[in-house]
């Protein structure tokens, strides 16, 4: 979630990858655990059906994008999802979320110069289309949701939850290409797919005997705009 | 610390107040410590004559130790070696009968009694000090029974203890503290997840009681009898384990250590606010 935040600069409380604290049965038969959640990049994106200006839309390589040049701010799409990745920009980023740059113990420090961190790579345009789909400086009154950090991706980079996670449980990769690892890992482990029935076919797959059912309970619960 | 982003690294203050005190040159100097304590190879010693900087220091250290010079490991970030298990994890120091068996009579601990009582220690403090091990009631199984809950400290995996509280990208996934009870217990006791908690330690030594306001997270992968409650705060008023601990007499033990195991009893409390009593 944090190297999310921090290669993609999303706004305090925005979470385009958010990890679940799930828990199932009953003491002392319980079970404690974690399910990381993206954007699913379905193959069947309801979130792009139903945008009336083509600012969600599915690319040729599977990444479900959002143009936010183009983005008018309807949030159809944020209705449309099943799995609640949109996240809407209600105010524009103006000052920084997580410091105050202009406190009174903090200007003689920084002697005029703001630190303030932004990733240049997110503003630039992507893909065969050359879209705006990167984020951007997180504008007020678009949409936005992971990208999968497309600037990373079209460095040859993983993404930066991939990239990060201490535990390698992440794995980002080529599903079209049946000897790439996760198309590898998905021949040999069991895995499910979060509300399949719902028909997005969500690219993302999760190695494991079963979702979570409705016997699962979130527990200790990041505060954000889950 | 104040004033923000001016304090001085530890080893340049000692310098500065060995200096001072005539204390850093030559030998058995500051600097003379600093080499023998990073047991610097004598062709990376730092000279006895000259006070070197923080960096120079970790130079020296760096090439001795790790054959690395200090702005190479700033870029490389770590060094990796191959070390023996036994040199990693901790032993007790010799180990009497080639560790076959424990040492069971300890006669240091007897001595450090002896000697607290010859300096006039009070006897709930030397009497303590036995070199066979004994038996000791823990101080909160004195508590009135409504204190029916043990109170648990631990880690978040969000943060490295207090050192991260202030982080803001870390305060945001974890800006609260809450109460960790079991769902079954809060059920019982008519709370419920999120809920506006006091919890109330007792010291049966002196009859002192500490609050501590927060709200309550039920699950169910914690004992029914026990609660969780982090120290990980980044203000004086956040709650906070410690702010339930007690010190002193009947809370330490011959380890240098304390007895941190203590009983609460918690309630329901307005809503509005967490913090301290």
């Amino acid at each position: 979630m944090e190297a999310c935040k921090v290669e993609n600069n999303t706004p305090e409380g925005t979470f385009w990858m958010y990890v679940f604290r799930l828990e199932d049965g009953e003491y002392p038969n319980t079970r404690t655990y974690f399910l990381p959640r993206p954007c699913q990049h379905c193959d069947n994106p309801p979130c792009a059906k139903v945008c009336p200006v083509g600012a969600r839309y599915k690319r040729e390589d599977g990444l479900v994008a959002t143009d936010w040049q183009r983005c008018i701010g309807c949030r159809y799409c944020e209705v449309a999802c099943p799995y609640g990745v949109n996240f809407f920009n209600w105010k524009s980023p103006k000052k920084r979320y997580y410091l105050n740059w202009q406190d009174k113990d903090l200007l003689p420090v920084l002697n005029g110069v703001t630190p303030g961190y932004q990733n240049p790579d997110l503003e630039k345009r992507y893909g065969s289309e050359q879209r705006r789909i990167a984020g951007g400086g997180h504008a007020k009154g678009v949409i936005e949701k992971c990208t999968f950090c497309v600037q990373r991706l079209e460095q040859d980079l993983q993404p930066a939850c991939t990239a990060n996670c201490p535990v390698s449980v992440l794995n980002f990769g080529d599903l079209d290409d049946p000897n790439s690892k996760v198309s590898q890992l998905l021949k040999q482990r069991p895995h499910f797919r979060l509300l399949e029935e719902a028909g997005t076919h969500p690219r993302v797959y999760y190695l494991g005997e079963k979702p979570p059912g409705p016997e699962t309970r979130q527990i200790e619960a990041v505060k954000g705009k889950v | 610390m104040k004033p923000l982003g001016q304090s001085r690294p530890e080893t340049e203050i000692y310098m500065d107040l060995c200096e001072k005190m005539g204390k850093l040159y030559g030998e058995k100097g500051y600097i003379d410590q600093i080499n023998q304590a990073l047991s610097l190879k004598e062709q990376f010693r730092l000279p006895l004559d000259r006070k070197p900087t923080v960096e120079q220091v970790l130079d020296a250290w760096a090439r001795s130790k790790h054959n690395i010079r200090l702005e190479e490991l700033q870029v490389k970030g770590v060094v990796s070696n191959k070390v023996k298990a036994d040199k990693l994890y901790m032993s007790a120091g010799a180990k009497p009968f080639n560790g076959v068996r424990a040492a069971f009579y300890v006669e240091a601990f007897l001595a450090v009694g002896q000697e607290m009582r010859k300096r006039g220690v009070a006897e709930e403090m030397w009497s303590r000090f036995t070199p066979y091990p004994v038996w000791t009631e823990q101080p909160m199984e004195a508590s009135p029974a409504d204190y029916d809950l043990d109170l648990m400290d631990c880690k978040r995996i969000e943060h490295k203890h207090t050192r991260t509280a202030t982080n803001p990208l870390l305060r945001e996934l974890r800006p609260d503290n809450p109460l960790v009870m079991n769902a079954h217990t809060a059920h019982e006791r008519g709370l419920k997840d999120g809920d506006p908690v006091w919890v109330e330690s007792h010291n049966p030594s002196t009859g002192e009681t500490r609050q501590v306001r927060t709200n309550l997270a039920t699950v169910e992968g914690i004992r029914p009898d026990t609660v969780l409650l982090t120290h990980h705060v980044s203000r004086p008023e956040d709650p906070s384990a410690n702010g339930l601990l007690s010190f002193g007499p009947g809370f330490w033990d011959i380890g240098g250590g304390w007895f941190s195991h203590i009983k609460v009893k918690v309630r329901k409390a307005e809503a509005g606010g967490n913090g301290r009593a």
